[in-house]
Parts: structure tokens; C-alpha cells; sequence
């Protein structure tokens, strides 16, 4: 009896942050047309035939992608220690820029002529040099990851000690578009206002944070945010005496003044703090009181 | 008249309109005869001759006021019309596409269709409601796809189709722009110059049980991120993905001289 069998490839990830990545897409200059983008590329390490070629795509995120680059084979480029290549992206804006890097071997499948990847990266965000690289690139990465699932409510805080805290986001409703695209000041502002104050509240109530060390990063963070390096975060959000338990009206100011330079006073590219867009695109709904009117 | 867009309270007072248009028919139980009164469209021509809403957007050409057989024929004339603006100015320009939708109002807004979302007339840049404007959307898809868009702007002006909904919904659509010209080559009859009835939809019910349709348009996209996952298919010719599809498409193929 005939078997039907089927060759599986090993595909290789190609890493585009963190430190020595195998890809760096940096932003160059951003004009009314579009964008131009340096790449800077390595893939000596992953032993990639030499007869593979390499592809870089830009796409949008708001609409299409565009044809893929030709960056030349493995062998050509495995002759130099990095290569850099220049790009202009017509069309897009750089919070809408998207990348992908194919690394493909033509070949045939039932007499087909197919093209199969051996190699990716999908590239959301421009490359940020590490500032520190003992530090395990945190400082590169978000303090405060989003991540999509299914929950009841619209979003909550994913907290353990020894564990970076995520803002889960619940699946299906766009919220982690919109936050990530900055698309949507109002949600943006109200998510970030309560996840922040509720992480702290977390932080200064729950005594098993006391060694975490995402928790002495975001303190850290915060004092540097605050510009006051010198400044003491409050010990605890509760107050206990004599057993009877009452919160901190220091602490719970304190969380307001973090959460207001964090999100409030969050400013775009443009200098705009995320609370005036947040103001300008309430006013501008303007139709309040009819909704409030329908229910 | 030269392209405009809308400013800020002539965008507001727009949309205000079309809330009570929609207002109006919905009282009238969706009958838009009815619903879209004589008043409604007056203020629906007051607000287009009145150009202290609006102004001009320097390098628009002129638009005319004309009848468009389908959705394709005024793709082309939007893309035709916008060709010197930047793209990326125009790209989500709600107070232009929603200016334009306004000029042209009653070449999408008719009582013989049988929907009255707001997401048709007032642009969204939510994913999941942008691709329903009937303006800007036919721009997209001719710009975007060229000639393949021919299958997914068949119908009236006022009709966003069924093609293009259960196309333009996947991600692929934007990440792979060939995709268009695969599934043109499927289900446009070219001899005919429309598209193939039936295959639009992924499942459908019979006899109250929902059933996959082969060969459907939404099994092409299944099949297309498979192969999106395994080969590089843009560098591969669409003839050649066509002939990687399974048995399910081989009527389809052969109805349009594919191997």
C-alpha cells in the first residue's frame, strides 16, 4: 500500500531585537511620502544554504503590503560580517510600518514550481539598541506587555511575584489594536489610568511582591519618571494598627502622581499629552447625552 | 466641483445628518422611501452647496456628479480623481471620504437597499468595520487590486458585496495583494463579467445544518495562508498557487483553463 509521506523543514527564527540580533529595520528619516528605513543584516550563524536568497517585505498595518525586496542570496550575503541596505516605504506612516524577512529556496512540489521558507521575522517595531545589556533588555521592552485572551471583562491586570506583569486584553473587541497603534486616546487613557493604580495597589498591599524584581524595575522606572531619583516609594498602601487595617492616604496620592506622569502626561511625537487628546476626543464624540437619552 | 473635505464642524454636522436619516428610516420600520424625506434631502443638498463646511483639497481634481454601472466603475473614477494626492494624507482621511460620500450621496444611498449602517457613509478606521464605507472602499479595492477588484465591486454602488465582505475581512487580503488576482482568476466568468455564483460564502445552511461550501472563496483564503506559511508566495506566480489548490477546485479550474 502506498504511503503518503511529507518532508518537514525545519524554519528558523530570525531574531530582530534584544542584543546581536540576526536583523536591525532602524527608522532613518520619516518625509511626507513615506518612510526611509536602514536594515542592517546577519545570518552567518544560522547556516542557511548557500544557495537560499533573502527577501525583506514592508507592509501596512492600516492596508497593503507591498511587493517583497530581493536582498540577495545566502551566499553573497554570508561574504560580509553585516550588510546594511536603505529603503523608502512610499505611503505609509512609521506607526503603521510592519516588516517581514523570508529567507526561501525555490524548489518543486508535484511538479509545481514552489518557493519554501526556511527562514522568518516579523517585524512590529523598529529596532531599540539596548541600553544596558546586563540588564536582560528590559529597558528595551515594554514595563507593561499586552497580550490578547479570552476574559469576561474588557481588560485586567496578569500579575505574579517573580513574573512581568501583562495587561491582557480581551480577545475579539480591538482593544489591542487600538492600544498598540495608539489609535484610540479615550480607551488608551481609562485602560492605562486603572492598570496602573491597580499594579501599584498590588504592589504595596501584597507582601509577596517584596523580592520580586519586576517590582523593584517598575519603582525604579517610576523614581526616574518622577525626576526624583532620591524620592522613597511608600512602604505599603495599608495602614495596620492595632489590628485594625485603613489605607495610606500617602500612598493612594502617590499612586494618583504615578499614574498621572505615566498616562496623563504620556507625550506623543508631536508634544501633545495623551490627557489633551484624550479631552479633545470626548468633546468631539459630542453626542452624549442623545446615547444617554436611547438607554 | 473641485474635491473638498470636510472641517471639524462640517463633519460633525455630516454625521449628525446621517444619525437622523437613519433615525428617520428606522421609525418608518426600514422603509428608506418613507424615511428619507423631502426635508432630509434637502439638508442632505444644503450641506453640499454650503462650502463654509468644507474646503478644498489642493491637489483633487474635479468630481462630477455621473451614474456608475457597479462599484468598480466608481473605484476607477476615485482613483482617477485622487491620483495626485498623498496618499498617505488621504489614506484615512475620514473628513474627505465622508466629504465625498456626501457629493455623491445619492449614487450610494438609494431606497432599494435593504441596509442602513452608519459604517457605510461615516468612515471608521475600526479593522473591523473600515472596509464597509462605500466611498473610500472601492478606491481601496482599485488601487489596491487593479483589474482583480472587478470581482469583489460587481454590484451597485449602494451594495457592498458579499465577495468583498468575506474577502477584504482577512488579513491576507492586505498582507498578500495577489490573493485578488487568484481568486479573480476563480470566480470572475470572464465571459459573462460577473462573478461566479455560489462560492462567495464559506458555509451555508441546509436543511438547518451548516455545511462547508467546496471550493469557496473562504476555503481559497484557508488554503492561501497555508501556503503562506510554508512558501514565500510572492515570488511565485499566481498560475502556480492555482495549481497547488486540491481536487475540491479542479471545476473551478477548468472552467477557467487552469491545470
Amino acid at each position: 500500500m502506498p504511503k503518503a509521506t511529507i518532508t518537514i523543514f525545519d524554519e528558523e527564527k530570525i531574531t530582530h531585537k534584544g542584543m546581536d540580533p540576526d536583523l536591525k529595520v532602524i527608522l532613518d528619516k520619516i518625509s511626507k511620502d513615506g518612510i526611509e528605513i536602514k536594515l542592517e543584516i546577519n545570518l552567518k550563524r544560522h547556516n542557511f544554504d548557500r544557495s537560499a536568497h533573502v527577501f525583506f517585505q514592508a507592509y501596512n498595518n492600516r492596508g497593503a503590503g507591498m511587493k517583497p525586496w530581493p536582498m540577495g542570496s545566502i551566499k553573497d550575503l554570508n561574504t560580509s560580517e553585516i550588510n546594511t541596505f536603505s529603503y523608502f516605504v512610499p505611503n505609509i506612516e512609521k506607526d503603521d510600518a510592519r516588516f517581514s524577512l523570508f529567507v526561501s529556496m525555490t524548489g518543486s512540489f508535484n511538479k509545481i514550481n514552489v518557493n519554501r521558507i526556511i527562514g522568518t521575522a516579523k517585524i512590529t517595531d523598529f529596532y531599540d539598541e539596548p541600553e544596558n545589556a546586563k540588564e536582560d533588555n528590559f529597558k528595551s521592552e515594554s514595563l507593561l506587555p499586552t497580550r490578547e485572551d479570552e476574559i469576561g471583562t474588557a481588560f485586567r491586570i496578569d500579575m505574579m511575584p517573580g513574573k512581568k506583569p501583562t495587561l491582557v486584553l480581551k480577545r475579539g473587541c480591538n482593544i489591542k489594536h487600538k492600544l498598540d497603534n495608539n489609535i484610540d486616546p479615550i480607551q488608551k487613557t481609562l485602560i492605562y489610568t486603572s492598570a496602573i493604580r491597580a499594579l501599584l495597589k498590588t504592589y504595596l498591599s501584597d507582601t509577596r511582591y517584596e523580592d520580586c524584581p519586576w517590582k523593584h524595575k517598575w519603582f525604579d522606572e517610576i523614581r526616574k519618571k518622577l525626576g526624583d531619583l532620591e524620592s522613597v516609594a511608600p512602604d505599603s498602601l495599608l495602614d495596620i494598627d492595632n489590628k485594625e487595617t485603613s489605607t495610606n492616604p500617602e500612598a493612594e496620592l502617590w499612586i494618583e502622581e504615578v499614574a498621572t506622569t505615566f498616562v496623563s502626561n504620556l507625550i506623543d511625537a508631536t508634544g501633545k499629552k495623551l490627557i489633551d487628546k484624550f479631552i479633545s476626543n470626548n468633546n468631539y464624540v459630542g453626542s452624549t447625552e442623545n446615547e444617554e437619552g436611547d438607554l | 466641483m473641485k474635491l473638498r473635505k470636510f472641517t471639524d464642524t462640517g463633519h460633525a454636522k455630516y454625521v449628525l445628518l446621517y444619525n437622523k436619516i437613519k433615525e428617520s428610516v428606522i421609525k418608518n420600520n426600514g422603509d428608506i422611501k418613507k424615511g428619507y424625506t423631502k426635508v432630509l434631502k434637502d439638508e442632505i443638498e444644503d450641506l453640499k452647496n454650503d462650502i463654509s463646511y468644507s474646503k478644498e483639497v489642493l491637489s483633487g481634481k474635479n468630481l462630477k456628479i455621473q451614474n456608475f454601472k457597479n462599484s468598480y466603475e466608481l473605484g476607477v473614477y476615485l482613483n482617477n480623481l485622487l491620483s495626485d494626492c498623498n496618499q498617505i494624507e488621504i489614506n484615512f482621511d475620514e473628513k474627505m471620504w465622508d466629504w465625498i460620500t456626501l457629493f455623491h450621496f445619492d449614487l450610494v444611498f438609494s431606497s432599494s437597499m435593504s441596509g442602513i449602517s452608519e459604517h457605510r457613509y461615516i468612515l471608521s478606521d475600526d479593522w473591523f468595520i473600515r472596509y464597509r464605507h462605500l466611498i473610500r472602499t472601492p478606491w481601496y479595492a482599485v488601487n489596491t487590486y487593479g483589474n482583480a477588484s472587478k470581482l469583489f465591486l460587481s454590484k451597485a454602488a449602494y451594495i457592498g458585496s458579499d465577495y468583498l465582505e468575506q474577502y477584504i475581512s482577512h488579513r491576507i487580503s492586505e498582507n498578500y495583494t495577489p490573493s485578488a488576482v487568484i481568486a479573480y482568476e476563480l470566480y470572475y466568468d470572464k465571459e459573462m463579467h460577473k462573478p461566479r455564483p455560489g462560492y462567495s460564502k464559506k458555509f451555508i445552511r441546509k436543511k438547518g445544518i451548516k455545511t462547508l461550501v467546496k471550493a469557496s472563496l473562504g476555503r481559497l483564503i484557508d488554503k492561501i495562508n497555508q501556503y503562506n506559511q510554508i512558501y514565500n508566495i510572492w515570488l511565485m506566480e499566481p498560475k502556480d498557487i492555482i495549481s497547488l489548490l486540491p481536487k475540491e477546485f479542479d471545476d473551478l479550474k477548468k472552467l477557467n483553463g487552469h491545470k
